[in-house]
C-alpha cells in the first residue's frame, strides 16, 4: 500500500464543489494537510486529495473570516481556516507552482499553434480539453506578445521552447 | 535560442517545503500585527503622493517608516525606484523573500507583493494592485513590485483643501498666481507649488486653464470625495512598540510552527479520492457527485 507523508496545516471548514454554479458537494469540518505534491482535507472519515500539480488558481474570497478558493478543472474547493496566517502562507507557497501550470499550458497551445493547428475549436480537440479554456489561452497567449498580429509566433513566443524542441517542432512542421 | 532551465513542476524535498512554510508562516502573522498597528493619516500619506521624484520621496516619513516595518518583518530593503501619480514601482536587492524558493525562470514574491497591496489598501486607504514585475528567481538583477493606485483615492488623499480652493478659482476664470493668492491670503510662492501639483494631476493645463479632469473633479468631486479626514498620530510615533509588537508576532509564530511538521499523518493513497482525476475522469460533475453518494450509500453513511 502507498503511504503518502502529509503535514496538518489547520483544523479548517472545507467545502467542495462544482466550478460554474457553485453547487456544494461537500461541506465538512475537518482538517487539511501539505504533502510532497498534494494537498489533503479530511473530515476523519474521508480523505480529498488536491494535487498541487492540477491547481489552476489559489484566490482569497473572503478576508473576514478568512476563505481560501482553490480551483481546479471543475472543481472548487473552499477553505476557512482557524489560522488566517496559515492559510495565507500556504497560498504564497504555492502561487508560484501554478503560475507553472499557466505558462505549460501555453507552451502547449503554442506547439499546435506552430504547428499550424490554428483554430482554437482545433486545439481543443486535440487537446481534449474545454473550447473556453483554449479560447482563453490564446487570448492570453496573444495579449502578452506570444502570438503577433499576424498570427504568427513572435521571438517572447518561441523562446518558451528549448532549441531542441524548436528545431523537433520544425522537422514535423516541415514534414 | 537561450536554454531555458527546467522549472520544477513540484517541490524540491517534503522538510525543505516545510521549513519555507514555516517562515512564510511568521512572515505573515507578522504582517498582520504590521498592518492592524499602522494606519497612516491622510496629511502624511499626502505628502508621499506629492513627490515627484525618487529623492523626494525616499525623504518622507511614511516611506522611511514602510522601509523600516518591512525589513523588519523579514521582506529585505525595499527601496523606491520610480514615483508617478498612480504608479510607485518598488524594489528589493538580494530579497530573502526570493532566496526561500528553489525555482528558477520564473518570479516567486506574491508575498511581498501582497504586503505591499495590503500596506497601501488598508494603511494608507488606497486601494492598489501590486505586481511583481521583476524577480532574481526570474533572472532579473533585483524584485520589482509596480504598486497601481485606483485615481479616485488618490486625487481624494493628494489634494487639499488650499488645493481645491484654488482650483475652484481657476473653473470661475481667474488665472494669475498673484491674483489668487491675494483672495486666498497665501504667499504667492505656496500658490505656485500648488499649482504645480494641480498640473501634475492634469486638473489644469499648462496655461493654468482647467482641463476636462479639472471641471469635472471641482462640479462632482467635491462632493463624491467630501470626507472629513481623521487626524491621528501617524504609526512611526509608535515605532519602537510597533516593531516590538512585530518581534512579538514573529517569536509568537515560532514557538506556534514548531507543531507544524510535527503534526503528521501517513496517508494511504488507496483511501483517497483524487478531486482533479476524478473531475477529469467523469463527463459532468453530476455523475461524480452521484458516483460517490452512491458510494456513500453502499458504505451505509
Amino acid at each position: 500500500m502507498m503511504k503518502v507523508l502529509a503535514s496538518k496545516v489547520d483544523d479548517v471548514a472545507f467545502e467542495i464543489g462544482r466550478k460554474y454554479d457553485g453547487i456544494i458537494w461537500v461541506l465538512r469540518d475537518g482538517e487539511m494537510y501539505l504533502a510532497h505534491k498534494d494537498l489533503y482535507f479530511t473530515d476523519g472519515q474521508k480523505w480529498y486529495c488536491v494535487p498541487i500539480d492540477a491547481l489552476e488558481s489559489i484566490s482569497v474570497v473572503s478576508e473576514n473570516p478568512l476563505k481560501v478558493k482553490f480551483s481546479l478543472p471543475n472543481v472548487n474547493v473552499i477553505v476557512t481556516g482557524k489560522n488566517a496566517s496559515r492559510l495565507l502562507a500556504l497560498r504564497h507557497l504555492l502561487l508560484p507552482y501554478i503560475h507553472d501550470r499557466e505558462i505549460r499550458e501555453i507552451k502547449t497551445v503554442l506547439k499546435l499553434w506552430y504547428l499550424g493547428i490554428r483554430s482554437t475549436e482545433g486545439i481543443a480537440t486535440v487537446l481534449e480539453s474545454e473550447l473556453e479554456k483554449v479560447k482563453a489561452i490564446v487570448s492570453r497567449a496573444m495579449g502578452e506578445g506570444y502570438i503577433d498580429k499576424n498570427g504568427d509566433l513572435t521571438e517572447k513566443g518561441l523562446s518558451v521552447f528549448s532549441e531542441e524542441e524548436v528545431k523537433l517542432l520544425k522537422e514535423v512542421r516541415n514534414g | 535560442m537561450v536554454e531555458k532551465e527546467a522549472v520544477p513542476r513540484t517541490f524540491g524535498s517534503f522538510a525543505k517545503t516545510l521549513a519555507i512554510y514555516q517562515k512564510l508562516t511568521k512572515m505573515e502573522t507578522a504582517l498582520t500585527t504590521m498592518i492592524e498597528r499602522s494606519k497612516v493619516p491622510a496629511s502624511e500619506t499626502r505628502k508621499l503622493l506629492r513627490c515627484t521624484t525618487v529623492e523626494q520621496a525616499e525623504n518622507v516619513p511614511l516611506y522611511q517608516y514602510m522601509r523600516d516595518m518591512f525589513n523588519e518583518i523579514g521582506f529585505g530593503d525595499l527601496r523606491i525606484s520610480s514615483i508617478d501619480k498612480f504608479i510607485i514601482r518598488f524594489y528589493v536587492e538580494d530579497s530573502p523573500v526570493a532566496k526561500l524558493y528553489d525555482i528558477k525562470g520564473k518570479k516567486t514574491c506574491y508575498i511581498t507583493a501582497d504586503a505591499l497591496a495590503q500596506f497601501f489598501t488598508k494603511d494608507l486607504g488606497i486601494s492598489s494592485n501590486v505586481e511583481e514585475i521583476k524577480c532574481v528567481n526570474a533572472g532579473d538583477d533585483f524584485c520589482e513590485f509596480e504598486v497601481r493606485m485606483q485615481p479616485l483615492p488618490v486625487y481624494q488623499i493628494a489634494l487639499d483643501d488650499a488645493d481645491k480652493s484654488i482650483l475652484a478659482l481657476i473653473v470661475k476664470g481667474k488665472r494669475k498666481s498673484a491674483e489668487i493668492a491675494d483672495m486666498l491670503g497665501m504667499d504667492e510662492v505656496e500658490v505656485d507649488y500648488r499649482l504645480n501639483i494641480l498640473k501634475n494631476y492634469h486638473l489644469i493645463d499648462d496655461d493654468y486653464n482647467p482641463t476636462e479632469i479639472g471641471i469635472t473633479y471641482y462640479q462632482f468631486g467635491g462632493k463624491i470625495l467630501a470626507e472629513i479626514e481623521e487626524e491621528f498620530s501617524p504609526p512611526w510615533e509608535e515605532r519602537a512598540k510597533i516593531t516590538q509588537a512585530i518581534s512579538d508576532a514573529l517569536s509568537f509564530a515560532e514557538a506556534v510552527n514548531e507543531a507544524l511538521g510535527t503534526e503528521t499523518q501517513e496517508v494511504l493513497k488507496e483511501n483517497v479520492i483524487n478531486l482533479a482525476e476524478e473531475a477529469k475522469k467523469s463527463k459532468s460533475f453530476a455523475e461524480l457527485l452521484s458516483k460517490y453518494m452512491k458510494k456513500d450509500e453502499e458504505g451505509g453513511e
